[in-house]
């Protein structure tokens, strides 16, 4: 029975070595409380700047007989997590990708009219795939 | 069975064994909408506001001269395997690495001009690992990229009055298939 914790004591290091734990976060930090003061129909494209900053990406309309304006803005935060786990007989990879995600719709005078929200950043997890 | 029988085996067990691997996987990318709430959009109702509320900002958005298209996908995969972990030593000593596998793939130019005991430790390096790690890591991942299969979400709203003309749910679009999926959605709600 002495044995046995030498045995495991020799073990895990064995088994840490194959363990990975990752986590990668890309694009612009989303805090709530700026995009809560964002209102339809009152915030205007320089109050979004102003809050949040450059987008992350400018959609345009591209119709041919309108002119050039810009639609929306995109701010996307993105977490992943990764967890791997290989050992000699068993392997197990899991990642699990979450987003803070914004997007505000403006009308032709630059006015907001629409957003769109998702704030899921935190719910990333570390785990194992089963 | 004798001594040596046994000992022949235990020795081709030991040999085998670290070539066969079970492997599970578990991925998840995207956006977090259920199916649910795509029910919940009712045509020529629902505006973009609605929409919005339900499904959360759009991964992609298109315009038409008539249409405003957004399309939402969320990309899941959950599989487990029997891995056979063949070393390439054994495909092509004089190569190590995939390239035997892949002709497509070159050479980082930057190794060509290493020495010859670099050159040769390296390779000594990556057969005597090649149980260990078949593929890189970077080739690790591209395979398990391919493997997600999307569920995608294509809401057609008309672009003046913002009013839902038209939903679709389509289940389980292969990564490879995503980008011609797009093309496809331009063409059918394209009128110009």
């Amino acid at each position: 029975m002495k044995l046995l914790p030498a045995t495991a004591a020799l073990l895990l290091p064995l088994v840490l070595q194959a363990c990975v734990l990752a986590e990668t976060t890309d694009g612009t930090a989303l805090p709530p409380g700026p995009i809560e003061q964002i209102v339809p129909g009152t915030s205007t494209r320089a109050d979004v700047t102003r809050l949040l900053g450059p987008p992350d990406e400018v959609i345009y309309s591209n119709r041919a007989l309108d002119p050039l304006f810009e639609q929306a803005y995109r701010y996307r935060r993105t977490r992943t997590k990764q967890t791997a786990l290989f050992l000699l007989l068993f392997s197990s990879f899991k990642s699990d990708s979450r987003l803070d995600h914004f997007m505000v719709f403006f009308d032709e005078s630059g006015v907001v009219e629409h957003v769109g929200t998702l704030l899921d950043r935190e719910d990333a997890e570390y785990g194992l795939a089963f | 069975m004798g001594l040596r029988s046994k000992l022949a085996t235990a020795l081709l067990a030991c040999a085998l064994l670290p070539s066969c691997r079970f492997h599970m996987d578990a991925i998840r990318t995207g956006g977090s909408w259920q199916v649910e709430q795509y029910g919940d959009i009712e045509l020529g109702v629902d505006g973009r506001g609605e929409v919005l509320a339900l499904l959360g900002p759009p991964d992609e958005v298109f315009y038409t001269l008539s249409e405003e298209v957004f399309l939402y996908r969320m990309g899941l995969h959950r599989g487990s395997e029997f891995r056979l972990l063949v070393p390439d030593v054994f495909i092509n000593p004089g190569r190590p690495g995939l390239q035997a596998l892949s002709p497509d793939s070159s050479e980082p130019t930057a190794l060509a001009a290493e020495t010859p005991i670099v050159s040769f430790l390296r390779g000594l390096t990556e057969n005597l690992t090649g149980f260990a790690a078949p593929v890189t890591g970077d080739q690790a991942l591209s395979l398990l990229n391919r493997q997600v299969r999307f569920d995608v979400i294509r809401v057609v709203l008309d672009r003046e009055t913002h009013v839902t003309l038209s939903k679709e749910l389509i289940r389980n679009v292969g990564a490879d298939d995503l980008s011609s999926f797009v093309g496809e959605t331009l063409l059918l709600s394209g009128d110009g």
